[in-house]
């Protein structure tokens, strides 16, 4: 965001990620648009653009949608970028009111499970697994090589599931809401290699929305500037070659969120908060060692001592609960890292609010690989 | 129509992956498509066939418990696989038993279906 107009979430409104129901994805996706138009104290017509983060619903979900809000003119644009839908459209959305062509921004992840496809099943090739392109699949042979090349344990690893579990039961948003032990995830279902059915982030549906502003539209409307929050860097990126399988993004990863800091102008140590794409245990701490929250190796370490709980060191990982507690229901994950991000930042994220929390970093990964990162930051006393 | 991933003369019997290599580089595509190399993006037309040995270690081997894919009916051990000539790719492990090693050496060998391709594990020497 160097060099452009400053951004600033201004509202933010969830509908809780649960697990498949028969609601309508306009009412998940309008519950959470008028709680974040609430929130912001905005009226809608203000909003003059939308972008809409989604990976199931198909063509025009944002004008199916957002026609019951009535009909203002605004631009609307369709985001898929795998699980980093909301990310995405979260940065269209930052990068529309940075560069001055507009002033009041709607960024929405909205889903509903099972409408996703994947393009890989359709570009034609055939592949020696059948697997090749689940997630599943690559992250727990991620998992495995991880244990045997860093020492990583099964305890290690079902470490982020109980913290991740325990953070979603104090979150009223998330789909799972019950803590759990060392010993339940390690005993619960084994899925593929070490990862547990505990271990694994569910599937489901689910609402988040944001509204970024400018600096004069927060005068103009008269908005509480305290509450506030500062988009200081958005940078998004893919694999470079011959990092294209599940061992590869770990580079992906680390290349990503130095680019996201430094774009930034702080350090990993400056972070208070880091919401991760946990999908399988595993992931966060590879994905915190690789962000910089810790040196290499040092993650089980941190799990142990309580250092990414919330209040229990420096940086809260996952305060949210993360993708296998608080859910991952594709379009609305990377939005709802940045309403948690903006709820803790602002000092209001009751029953789990990370103390003195001022600086944050949201970082997801799509499939394929893509990452997507943003730091939010705090500018004044909460 | 995909083009197949490998040539064998019978069930059971090793497989050669076929492949495309970048004439300049050596840079190899696996699964070879019309598309264009993988590495460096040169069109298909300026690519060479090329047959790979079929010969791989393992990075890291799993079982995958639960009936994920259709098709996929669990236990079957899946690995990820470093061919012999540089390519990373993920394969089935033929046949039941406990997870590989890693560097444990396989082979690609012709499914009894006649379509697929599995990996063999292959004794030490």
């Amino acid at each position: 965001m160097r060099g452009l107009r400053p951004v600033r979430v201004v509202g933010i409104g969830m509908h809780r990620y649960q697990f498949a129901s028969e609601t309508p994805f306009p009412a998940i996706g309008l519950a959470a648009l008028r709680a974040a138009l609430d929130d912001a104290g905005l009226a809608w017509p203000a909003v003059t653009s939308a972008c809409i983060g989604t990976a199931t619903l198909g063509m025009a979900a944002g004008r199916v949608m957002l026609r019951h809000m009535g009909s203002t003119g605004l631009e609307v644009t369709q985001v898929e970028n795998a699980s980093a839908s909301g990310s995405s459209a979260f940065r269209l959305a930052c990068l529309q009111v940075a560069s001055g062509q507009h002033e009041v921004v709607l960024a929405l992840g909205v889903d509903k499970h099972g409408g996703a496809q994947r393009a890989a099943e359709r570009d034609g090739l055939p592949r020696l697994s059948p697997a090749a392109d689940l997630p599943l699949v690559q992250f727990a042979l991620l998992a495995r090589a991880w244990r045997e090349s860093h020492g990583v344990t099964l305890a290690d690893m079902a470490r982020v599931a109980v913290k991740n579990h325990g953070n979603a039961a104090r979150n009223p948003f998330a789909q799972f809401r019950k803590p759990r032990t060392l010993e339940q995830v390690l005993a619960s279902a084994p899925v593929a290699g070490d990862l547990t059915a505990l271990q694994c982030c569910p599937r489901g549906e689910g609402a988040a929305a944001v509204i970024v502003a400018s600096e004069d539209s927060i005068a103009r409307f008269g908005l509480e500037r305290r509450r506030a929050i500062r988009v200081l860097s958005s940078h998004a990126s893919s694999d470079h070659s011959g990092a294209e399988t599940a061992f590869g993004v770990v580079e992906t990863v680390r290349r990503s969120g130095a680019a996201t800091l430094a774009a930034a102008g702080i350090g990993p140590q400056d972070l208070d908060i880091v919401e991760l794409h946990d999908a399988f245990s595993i992931e966060e701490i590879i994905y915190a060692e690789a962000l910089g929250l810790c040196p290499p190796g040092a993650g089980p370490a941190r799990l142990r001592d309580g250092s990414w709980e919330i209040g229990g060191g420096r940086c809260a990982v996952n305060p949210s609960g993360g993708l296998i507690g608080m859910g991952h229901p594709l379009g609305p994950t990377g939005i709802g890292q940045v309403a948690e991000i903006v709820r803790q930042l602002r000092g209001e994220a009751e029953g789990r609010q990370q103390p003195g929390a001022r600086t944050a970093l949201a970082h997801m990964i799509g499939l394929g690989f893509v990452a997507v990162g943003h730091v939010l930051q705090r500018e004044n006393a909460a | 129509m995909a083009l197949s991933l490998f040539t064998a003369e019978a069930p059971g019997l090793p497989a050669r992956l076929l492949a495309l290599r970048e004439p300049e580089t050596g840079a190899l595509t696996f699964p070879r498509s019309a598309f264009g190399c993988t590495t460096t993006g040169r069109p298909a037309a300026a690519l060479e066939p090329v047959a790979l040995s079929g010969r791989a270690t393992v990075l890291a081997c799993i079982t995958l418990h639960q009936p994920v894919l259709p098709g996929l009916a669990p236990p079957v051990r899946l690995a990820e696989l470093r061919l012999a000539e540089g390519p990373v790719v993920q394969g089935v492990i033929e046949g039941a038993g406990g997870d590989l090693p890693p560097g444990s050496a396989v082979q690609a060998v012709m499914a009894a279906d006649g379509v697929s391709c599995l990996f063999r594990p292959v004794p030490p020497a």
